[in-house]
This record gives structure tokens, sequence and C-alpha cells, in this order.
């Protein structure tokens, strides 16, 4: 098998493709900017991102009318075949009203809603800390990453509160263990209250996988938190200070691209 | 009191929305209208709240305070189920301290569908009901 390829979905309004192409090269994948309305054969590709931005301007409500877009349809039946789908932030927003998060077959069982956030209302962005909380074989994303294992990543949106009406969804998504990542402190705490919870998400969930594992809707960016010189005053990034070379090697966050590889080449 | 905010100019997010709706296999629906839905409270007087350039942009909206409802028509009005203190905060720190209380919500008018499609067309695409609630007036 050769280097997996990977599909970038650009919708009209997304902003965030070029970076996460690059993110998914840096990780030993091939792929393309793939626009919502190209003739190239989606079922082409061995797995694929639905990138952050705004697409379709969050028409009606943020993911609504791009969830419903003719190019879903596609990498809904690649996902059932198991093809890893991977959707950051607003591609988060689009998997969750596509009703393919938390599972592919039931509906639409939960919202990316407006977050709580006592500082602001609306728009927010800061550094979050992940808190990688399943084995390393539950998700696509996470074959590299240890339970355990914390990552920052940056988020910046006004939608980001996972949340649902219906209490048996948590339950199922705590028994079938789909809560991938949670906020937490920098030393691993997961704190309900802000800033560690910088939305107001249930069970501070910053990312859910489905039942199957293939697909994962997370609201941090992995793609802005991928190389060295992309991280906050951390350690790591002052220790490549003056270092090009260091400062372009890849980052925790790259990790979830390293798995998506794997999982493409191994299963889960 | 209730006043109802629409656009004069075209409504590219009530476009779209027809034309997904379409494309979803509702071809009933013959038009689709959207208006921004505030239940104000507070002693303030109708020409005031024109006034608020928050709420209303006098270059693009129009201002109704009585919603006038038509023979065939379908209203449903989907608001936030947590409507939060941003805009109430925001009015305030604009000297509009007067307003006690005010709440939002985008109110579609369908023509066209039966109203089991209406609430179809809501409840698929309109209103996620895990954080929205919707009425039909």
């Amino acid at each position: 098998m050769g280097k997996p390829s990977i599909a970038v979905i650009y919708l009209p309004g997304n902003n965030c493709e070029e970076e996460t192409l690059r993110a998914v090269i840096a990780n030993g994948m091939g792929g393309d900017i793939v626009r919502w309305n190209q003739e190239k054969n989606v079922h082409d590709y061995d797995g694929y991102v639905i990138v952050g931005g705004w697409a379709y301007e969050d028409r009606i409500r943020a993911g609504a009318i791009a969830a419903k877009d003719p190019i879903m349809h596609a990498i809904i039946d690649q996902a059932k075949t198991g093809k890893p789908v991977l959707g950051i932030c607003n591609g988060a927003q689009v998997l969750v009203e596509a009703g393919m998060i938390p599972s592919i077959k039931e509906g639409v069982k939960m919202a990316l809603a407006p977050n709580i956030n006592p500082l602001i209302s609306g728009y927010y962005c800061t550094w979050a800390a992940l808190k990688s909380v399943q084995s390393q074989s539950r998700c696509a994303f996470t074959k590299t990453i240890k339970e355990g294992e914390i990552i920052l990543m940056p988020i910046a949106h006004g939608e980001g509160r996972f949340m649902t009406s219906d209490a048996s969804v948590i339950t199922e998504l705590e028994s079938d263990s789909q809560i991938i990542f949670q906020y937490s402190t920098r030393t691993g705490e997961i704190l309900s209250q802000f800033p560690t919870n910088p939305n107001g998400s249930v069970e501070n969930i910053a990312a859910i996988c489905n039942k199957q594992g293939n697909v994962m809707a997370m609201m941090p960016h992995p793609e802005r938190a991928a190389f060295v010189c992309q991280l906050p005053h951390t350690k790591e990034k002052m220790d490549a200070a003056g270092n090009l070379t260091l400062m372009q090697q890849p980052a925790l966050a790259g990790k979830l691209f390293e798995s998506m590889k794997l999982y493409i080449e191994e299963g889960l | 009191m209730e006043m109802i905010v629409t656009l004069k100019i075209p409504d590219t997010t009530a476009i779209t929305a027809y034309k997904t709706l379409r494309e979803m296999g509702f071809d009933n629906l013959k038009t689709l209208r959207r208006a921004n839905f505030y239940h104000i409270e507070g002693d303030v007087k109708e020409e005031d709240l024109k006034k608020i350039d928050v709420l209303v942009n006098v270059n693009k909206n129009e201002v109704q305070f009585k919603l006038e409802k038509k023979e065939g028509k379908h209203y449903v009005l989907v608001q936030d189920k947590e409507q939060g203190n941003g805009l109430l905060n925001t009015l305030h720190k604009l000297g509009l301290g007067i307003i006690t209380k005010i709440e939002k919500g985008t109110l579609w008018v369908l023509e066209g569908v039966s109203k089991e499609e209406a609430i179809k067309i809501t409840e698929e695409l309109l209103a996620n009901r895990h954080y929205q609630a919707y009425k039909f007036l």
C-alpha cells in the first residue's frame, strides 16, 4: 500500500484547509483539498478531514446547511465502510448536524450549542489542554496517543458546547467510551468550571468518536498546534527558540494525523 | 412587546434555507421568509426601539410591532432555550437600562406546505431541538 491519501474537504466559507493539508502531509500522508462541488471521485480517498471555518456562513446555525451538502452523502457512505473521518471545529458541527456523531445511524442526537462563558458572549479563542481519556485502540485518531496524555490545542469558536437534551445519550457515550478528549488543566485535572472548561461542554467534552471509532468530531484545532512553531510559550517551544529545524518539528497535536495514518494502514 | 425585524434587501440565509429544503425533497415549499423576532420588556416606546442600531439597521431592515398573519402560511418561531444575557448587557452598556428583558428568536414564514410538512421542515433543518425550541404562532 502506498501513502494514504486524504481528502481535506473544503466547503464554501471554510478557512482552515491549507494548514490542515500541511498537517496531513507532515505526518506521512498525501492528500488534496477537495472542494464541495468538484467532480473528483471522493470515494477514491482513504480518509477525510472536514475543516474549520464558517461553511455556508453558518446560515441558520453552524453546520446546518453544510450537513445537507451533497458531498456529505458520499462521506457518510465512506464512513460506513470504516474509513476515518475527522471533523475539526466547523467540521465537528457538520458531523453533529449530519447525525454522524455520536453515531452514524441514529439521527441528530446532540448539538454544538452557543458557548457558556462567564467572560464573554459569543466567539472565544484560547489555548486549551485536552486530556486523552480512552485507550489508544478506541479511536482512529488516538492510536499513538496514550491514555492520560495531555495535548495543547487552540479553540476558536462561538458554538462549541457539546450538549444534548437526551440524558441517555451521555450515558451511552460514557458506557461506549466515545468521549475521547476532555478539557482539563495542564496537569490533567478535569474541572467543570471555566477556564478549564472554556465553553460549558457537558462532561468537559472536547472530542467524541462514533461507536465504531472511525469518525471523530472535535472542537479544538489540531492543525494549529501540529508544529512546534505554532505552540504557545511551552518548554518545547522555548527549547526550540532560534532553531528553525526544531521549530518545524511536529508537535503533539500532530499525533492525531499520525494515528489516522496508522489506522488506515492497520485498523484499530 | 414584540418587534419583528425583516430584511428589505435579499435574505441570503432564507434563500439558502429554501434551496436546501427543495433539495431535501420539500417540493411543495413555495416561499420561505425569515425575520429576527424580539420579545422586549421595559418602559420603552416603539419609535425608540426602531433607533437601536444593534437591533435595526435602517438601511437594511424593516420593522413591525404586530405580526399580521396571512392565510396559507405557517409562522414558526425558533428560539434558543437558554437566552443568556449578552444582548441585554449590550443594550445596557449603550445606555438602554430601561429595557429589563429581551429575548431573541428567528421567525420563519413558510408558504405552500401543510402543517405536518412545516413541522418536518422545522425539525429537520430550521431548529436543533437539543438547544432550541420552536412554536407555531
